[in-house]
């Protein structure tokens, strides 16, 4: 199993990357919404996306859109993973096409329970 | 307005929740950032209600914010591992308290600066809010600005 964790933050995605690696994820990194998009013409559609919002060139919410809008990514599993707390982005994230909504700060608890609640086996 | 107490709120909470740590309230000592080498991590909020939150602190606590999310050692932090860090902690307690004030507004890149001897100013805006935290015997100070009247 294979996820993409996209966020300006080297920081975040190593916290994020950290935790999926602990429960057997391979995990590949994008900067940026144009970086994703780029790694997904590259490596194919990875089992899970989990993706900042407020990010340079392109951010999560435009790679949210432009990803669903490609028949390859109409399905893989987006988590949205943010500082944008208000419930008007929350439900701009979800009606753009992601699955879960997580808010920072998070720790590594609450992120299994996203994942759970997208179906995904942590084994906890 | 957001509160002094809130912003502490968010503040704990967000230190709490990702590096494990507990500022509290420590109004005795704010001299000791005045001058002196620290970090200071800023982000401006654009849209409904315009301003900045603005996070200074000591070096030491850069490097135990930057240990604890990276999972090293205080002595194995490089200085891009700190600007990270203190990039990523501006952006979260920013962001939460962006969601207290006026919506629809928007978050900024942040930007970090570290170093001694050179102030800090925000030009067109006033600190609206002010409080310093220790953690770890260290201080930081967390600084609510808003655009003045007129300003873009």
């Amino acid at each position: 199993m294979r996820a993409l964790v996209i966020d300006d933050s080297r920081a975040i995605r190593r916290v994020i990357g950290n935790i999926l690696k602990e429960i057997g994820w391979e995990v590949t990194e994008a900067v940026h919404g144009l970086d994703a998009l780029a790694q997904l013409e590259a490596t194919g559609c990875p089992d899970l996306m989990l993706i900042d919002w407020n990010m340079p060139e392109m951010n999560g919410l435009e790679f949210i859109k432009a990803a669903r809008a490609l028949p390859a990514y109409k399905e893989v599993p987006m988590m949205m993973v943010t500082t944008e707390t208000e419930m008007e982005r929350m439900a701009q994230a979800f009606i753009a096409g992601v699955n879960e909504y997580l808010m920072k700060p998070f720790d590594k608890t609450q992120l299994l329970e996203k994942l759970q609640i997208l179906g995904i086996e942590t084994g906890v | 307005m957001i509160s002094s107490d809130e912003i502490v709120a968010i503040t704990q909470n967000v230190m709490g929740t990702m590096f494990e740590l507990c500022p509290m309230t420590d109004e005795s000592h704010t001299e000791l950032l005045e001058g002196a080498e620290a970090f200071t991590g800023c982000v401006q909020i654009s849209g409904q209600w315009k301003g900045a939150v603005v996070l200074q602190g000591t070096p030491e606590l850069a490097k135990i914010i930057a240990a604890n999310f990276f999972e090293l050692t205080a002595d194995e932090v490089t200085e891009a591992d700190i600007r990270d860090s203190v990039a990523e902690l501006t952006n979260m307690v920013g962001g939460n308290i962006k969601g207290q004030v006026p919506a629809p507004s928007y978050l900024s890149i942040p930007s970090v600066t570290t170093g001694s001897d050179f102030s800090f100013h925000l030009a067109g805006a006033s600190v609206v809010s002010e409080v310093v935290v220790t953690c770890e015997g260290q201080l930081m100070r967390i600084r609510l600005c808003e655009a003045d009247q007129g300003q873009a």
